[in-house]
């Protein structure tokens, strides 16, 4: 009896030992193929990229890299470094720095837009006007439009008069005509003895945001609004509140975790903004002349296109001198970038909307008036 | 704030309110709302007219009567399309700089094949995991699992570069599409979205089919794939519009490699078409461009917009 307790004991113990063992078989025949691009498209390259920003890296010759330590990040964050203490590097920094305020203002005046703009429209067609599921499609359309051919459309809006733009052509002699878009300086100031140019293309860049830009918003506040209880509605009329006031203490507490969402991925979004300056004009008018050489000297550079000015090899000369500054900026981007990613997946972390982050605030603030 | 009303004199007037509403079939605020949008609506459609009106304009009109935008001076006209798809120069001996030929048609392939190829490979690889990670029950799989989703923090720009070098160290900068579809498989946010819709699916089933003998491959085809085949149908179509649309990797791929167009994507080909063919009577091969790059997605589009609408907004994503 106990021997055969032993046995049995014996042929379960094996039975799930193999059940194991084939557990994690199976277990890793199918998340093998994941797991394997995850490790050589993602964690090794990010690992590699951070050695790459520590050395004076070529492509053409990989392997032949030698180490430079914190070389590329005293470029971007000092003024007054020099290579090897003979290049002066100011330009760089300089144009770095341009391009990180560029991205900066232009997501500060946008990200509002982009959050108001859809919120007013989905509150609209959240009264159920005939044929408002037509109306949602057509107003999220813009935001499938390739960027490329987005770009078209704008540089055809935009172009000047003596070639032809058409609201220069539909609306002569006003400003539409008289100011040439792509190229002139809308105003300029100083900070010390630096100039900074501030051109009209980002009017056309605005345009093209304010016209694709914001669709997935709308969508989401949508999906949002229709969600709140009819009740809380009815009940805000029987106590006898005016629309404005059912928008504002019915309507947007209840969207609250949309409206948080919405806010981060927006805010991350513009941080990455690189396409439309691109399509539209190449990264705007060149006129900071002193820059010359530098990736992203124009004035409309952002944080994105000085790195794709170095890699993407339209200029051979930096991608093979300046790899590693490419690879250190985009260090310091993803850093600044992941820091409002990390946030938003915190506020966001199960339930897909923002709910959380308020929730905090809201017990961190009781707290704090105790 | 009550819900039910508490008084007979507000039960009264909330009453009231719904007669008054139930009289009227198009109350004021949905007038209101329905003029609005029928204008902002149009505003909006308006680039999308004039696109296509423009594309259609042949350069002997762009140069004499640009004014006409809506309907060219001699009618419409391909001359900007054959231009584009194969190489025909106009022939108008006032055009002093020629538009140079560009293979179009090779482009649309490369962008097709990325992003079809790209999806369906994803979809396959990505499910597959959501499914281990949801229904296979491993010791460690909860903290590989929270690994590979806090890496959703780092934006893709860090990680582009190091992907550059590996893609140029294997030499497939010379080779169409491989390099285009391999990363994307690394994706973490899709096979997050799909993990996140087979939690919903109760274990049960899985259980019983288990019980009755089915193989792991057999629930996942026969149970899990017609169950969740809405949240795959999204990424799908997220992914589709992706890969169509991405315009950052393959430049940063093909972009220098200016000698070898035919390996370019439509996106790449575009922004240099439009760096280089900008002014008046040109921008109409631009726009032809531009007419060829979208028509794909605006069919994916109109065949499946309320879908894509719902999808995004069960899902809470953005494009």
């Amino acid at each position: 009896m106990k021997e055969a307790l032993t046995l049995q004991e014996f042929y379960r113990r094996e039975e799930r030992k193999k059940g194991t063992i084939k557990k994690y078989g199976i277990f890793l025949l199918f998340t093998l193929p994941f797991l394997l691009a995850f490790l050589i498209f993602f964690v090794y390259p990010l690992f590699y990229g951070i050695y790459i920003s520590f050395t004076q890296y070529k492509l053409s010759y990989p392997g032949q890299e030698t180490f430079v330590g914190f070389q590329w990040y005293q470029v971007l964050f000092n003024p007054n470094y020099k290579i090897q203490g003979k290049v002066s590097t100011f330009k760089f920094y300089e144009s770095f720095w341009r391009a990180f305020f560029h991205t900066i203002t232009f997501a500060i005046i946008m990200v509002p837009i982009a959050i108001v703009i859809p919120l007013a429209l989905a509150i609209l067609i959240n009264f159920k006007p005939p044929g408002f599921k037509l109306f949602r499609c057509l107003v999220y359309l813009p935001s499938i439009v390739p960027l490329s051919c987005a770009g078209a459309i704008f540089v055809m809006l935009f172009n000047p008069a003596d070639t032809a733009g058409v609201l220069a052509t539909i609306f002569p002699n006003t400003i539409f005509s008289e100011i040439k878009w792509f190229t002139s300086t809308w105003f300029s100031f100083n900070i010390g003895s630096n100039v900074y140019n501030v051109a009209y293309a980002w009017i056309p860049i605005f345009c093209m945001c304010f016209w694709g830009g914001w669709g997935g918003n709308f969508i989401i506040l949508n999906a949002g609004l229709e969600n709140v209880p009819k009740s809380l509605y009815e009940a805000s009329s029987v106590d006898g509140c005016s629309r404005w006031h059912k928008i504002l203490y019915v309507t947007i507490p209840n969207i609250k975790g949309q409206l948080v969402l919405c806010l981060f991925t927006t805010i991350i979004g513009y941080m990455g903004l690189y396409g439309q300056n691109y399509v539209l004009l190449s990264g705007g008018p060149f006129t900071a002349s002193t820059l010359n050489g530098a990736p992203a000297w124009g004035d409309t550079s952002t944080l994105l296109y000085y790195i794709q000015a170095i890699v993407d090899g339209s200029n051979a000369n930096l991608q093979a001198a300046y790899y590693g500054l490419a690879s250190a900026a985009s260090i310091v981007y993803a850093l600044f970038v992941g820091l409002f990613t990390g946030i938003q997946q915190y506020a966001t972390r199960d339930r897909k909307s923002g709910f959380k982050i308020s929730e905090e605030y809201s017990k961190w603030k009781r707290i704090v008036k105790q | 704030m009550e819900t039910n009303c508490q008084t007979v004199e507000n039960c009264k007037q909330l009453n009231k309110r719904n007669e008054k509403n139930l009289h009227l079939k198009y109350p004021a605020s949905k007038i209101v709302s329905f003029i609005i949008l029928t204008i902002f609506c149009i505003i909006w459609i308006a680039p999308f007219i004039l696109l296509v009106t423009v594309s259609l304009r042949s350069q002997y009109d762009a140069m004499y009567y640009p004014e006409q935008f809506l309907y060219p001076h001699s009618g419409y006209s391909l001359e900007s399309y054959k231009v584009i798809l194969f190489g025909e120069t106009t022939g108008e001996q006032h055009i002093t700089t020629g538009v140079d030929y560009v293979n179009l048609l090779c482009w649309v392939l490369n962008s097709c094949g990325s992003a079809i190829g790209g999806t369906i490979l994803y979809l396959i690889v990505a499910s597959l995991t959501a499914y281990a990670f949801t229904f296979l029950e491993v010791k460690g799989r909860n903290i590989l699992f929270a690994i590979i989703v806090a890496s959703m923090v780092v934006p893709g720009a860090a990680t582009t570069i190091g992907n550059q070098t590996t893609i140029f160290g294997l030499g497939w900068q010379k080779v169409p599409l491989i390099g285009l579809i391999l990363p994307g498989l690394g994706g973490v946010y899709g096979m997050y979205l799909i993990k996140t819709f087979f939690g919903s699916i109760p274990k049960d089933l899985v259980e019983s089919a288990r019980m009755d003998g089915y193989s792991n491959l057999k629930i996942f085809t026969k149970i899990i794939l017609p169950l969740g085949k809405t949240v795959i149908f999204v990424q799908g179509l997220f992914g589709f519009m992706g890969g169509w649309n991405d315009l950052i990797w393959p430049q940063m791929l093909y972009g220098a490699n200016v000698n070898n167009k035919n390996l370019w994507t439509l996106q790449v080909g575009m922004a240099y078409m439009l760096g280089k063919y900008r002014t008046g009577n040109q921008i109409g091969v631009s726009l032809a461009g531009g007419v060829v790059c979208i028509i794909p997605v605006l069919i994916v589009y109109l065949l499946a917009a309320n879908k894509i609408v719902e999808g995004m907004a069960s899902a809470g994503v953005k494009r």
